[in-house]
């Protein structure tokens, strides 16, 4: 296998796993207010978004060889340096993406990824590589930062509004039809926001596997999307999709707001119509920030709800830090690998992805959150009070192992 | 400026179909919770209350409009795919 090969092959996978955490990342957004309601049980529920974004990754058409297009302008540059900087902007994305799981952070891995991508752009072409403003639907302003800001307003908003009107309307019937109507109404919206998701964000992963292709040369760009790279990117962020991500929903799904099932309804309802019609209408919103806006939405519009605001700016400041954060760690990347240099630098930046996912799994190991704790009650953290109780039992044991009762 | 105000004008449409539909949706929704779950009258003490069926059948109502729509939102997801499929370009899919 020549070194030139071996690179496209550490593109494409790394590509893959950006897929895939893209798609624990984001089940957060379709799924978690039917968790945490119990409208669906948390296994079928991720098993649920998995099929459906597998299908919706189908029905992606037409995918161009491009990859952030209208961000980064990478038309002069081909051959191994695109794959440069194709592969740094990944590890970007990936790494952050990583990040925010960790601390159950809901944050946007397209974002993730353009960051990366305008960081290895930066470092390898300088500022002009970068469109920074180019009209309302073009360049990092009115691509990303436009749509970022406005999103979650527009989305709380939309979500505040249904919210009052569903409990305003339904006041008098009693708790459980009510319970029982809005389950049902939140899964087919769920449903729909999970098929958009997939044809969208696998979309996105094929652009930049053909682009890599394309950059290589096995490929020319006027070829067809090869039935691998669908077939490959939509088994990707379906596993991802299984896999859950169940940091991101229990902070979205309790720790933001306490949810119940006519406020889930109406926070995926609100989310379904912003993310399909807003790119209709000229202004496309940010699908993470849409559904965080949504569920925010749902905890103003009713009556006597109570919203963790510190929760809301812990996601905010994530949000703000995601274009630069990502940003640097592509450039670092790429800045790694163009000094070491071809085969042995890719291969340096590789491992040192390897590592750090390494690290921080091994750190979520300390208060890990599955189906089985994803919906214990919010206090005062992320990690569930059980694993509290753990943690507190083992210090306490090695103190006074006397003082306590024996288990049986 | 010019983007500015573009922005602003597609604010403005997105804002508005959004809260159409976004808030309009679990409107009729809540309305049919509501007329499914209206209740006649008890006949007499101890009598179970019954179903309403002018109730049973606005709800009935309401959630077929929600399907409606529901189903219109699949098929907008998967436009271009049918498009290209089946020649039949709907809710401005893009032309082959």
């Amino acid at each position: 296998m020549s070194a030139e090969l071996l690179v496209l092959v550490i593109v494409i996978v790394t590509a893959l796993a950006f897929d895939f955490t893209n798609g624990f990342h984001d089940t957060a957004n379709a799924m978690a207010t039917s968790i945490a309601t119990g409208a669906l049980k948390p296994k079928v529920a991720v098993g649920l978004s998995a099929i459906l974004n597998l299908v919706g990754a189908f029905l992606s058409v037409e995918v161009a060889a491009t990859v952030a297009k209208g961000i980064v302008n990478l038309k002069g540059v081909g051959g191994q340096d695109l794959l440069l900087i194709v592969f740094a902007g990944l590890v970007g994305g990936i790494l952050w993406n990583l990040l925010t799981w960790l601390f159950g952070i809901p944050s946007s891995s397209s974002h993730a990824l353009f960051g990366g991508l305008i960081g290895a752009t930066m470092a390898a072409l300088g500022t002009s590589g970068v469109i920074w403003t180019a009209g309302k639907d073009a360049g990092v302003i009115g691509k990303v930062i436009v749509p970022a800001v406005l999103a979650p307003i527009v989305a709380a908003l939309v979500a505040g509004i249904g919210t009052w009107l569903v409990y305003r309307i339904t006041r008098k019937v009693k708790e459980k039809p009510k319970e029982e109507g809005f389950r049902w109404g939140q899964i087919g919206s769920a449903s729909l926001v999970s098929l958009a998701h997939g044809t969208n964000d696998a979309q996105k992963t094929m652009g930049v596997i053909f682009l890599a292709l394309v950059a290589h040369g096995t490929l020319s760009s006027k070829d067809s999307m090869p039935l691998w790279v669908m077939a490959s990117c939509a088994v990707a962020i379906a596993l991802g999709t299984y896999l859950g991500g169940w940091r991101i929903i229990r902070t979205l799904g309790k720790g933001l707001v306490e949810i119940e099932s006519p406020q889930g309804f109406a926070a995926e309802t609100s989310s379904a119509a912003i993310i399909l019609t807003s790119a209709q209408f000229g202004l496309p919103l940010s699908t993470t920030q849409t559904a965080t806006g949504s569920i925010l939405g749902t905890g103003l519009g009713k009556p006597g709800a109570e919203v963790r605001w510190t929760v809301m700016g812990r996601m905010a400041t994530a949000w703000l830090l995601t274009l630069p954060l990502s940003g640097l760690v592509g450039a670092l990347c790429w800045w790694i690998a163009h000094m070491i240099g071809g085969l042995p630098g890719v291969l340096v930046v590789f491992a040192i992805l390897i590592a750090l996912a390494g690290y921080m799994y091994l750190r979520s190991r300390k208060n890990p959150i599955d189906t089985s704790n994803v919906n214990e009650d919010w206090e005062g953290g992320l990690t569930p009070p059980s694993e509290l109780d753990v943690a507190s039992e083992s210090n306490s044991d090695s103190k006074s192992d006397s003082a306590r009762p024996a288990k049986v | 400026m010019d983007t500015f105000t573009a922005i602003l004008g597609s604010l403005g449409k997105v804002g508005a179909i959004s809260l159409i539909l976004g808030a309009g949706i679990p409107l009729v929704f809540a309305y049919g919770v509501r007329f499914w779950s209206m209740e006649t009258a008890p006949a007499g003490a101890g009598q179970p209350a019954g179903r309403n069926q002018l109730g049973q059948a606005l709800g009935i109502l309401c959630f077929g409009i929600v399907s409606v729509a529901v189903i219109v939102g699949i098929l907008y997801v998967s436009r271009d795919f049918i498009g290209h499929q089946f020649d039949l370009y709907i809710l401005g899919a893009k032309k082959k």
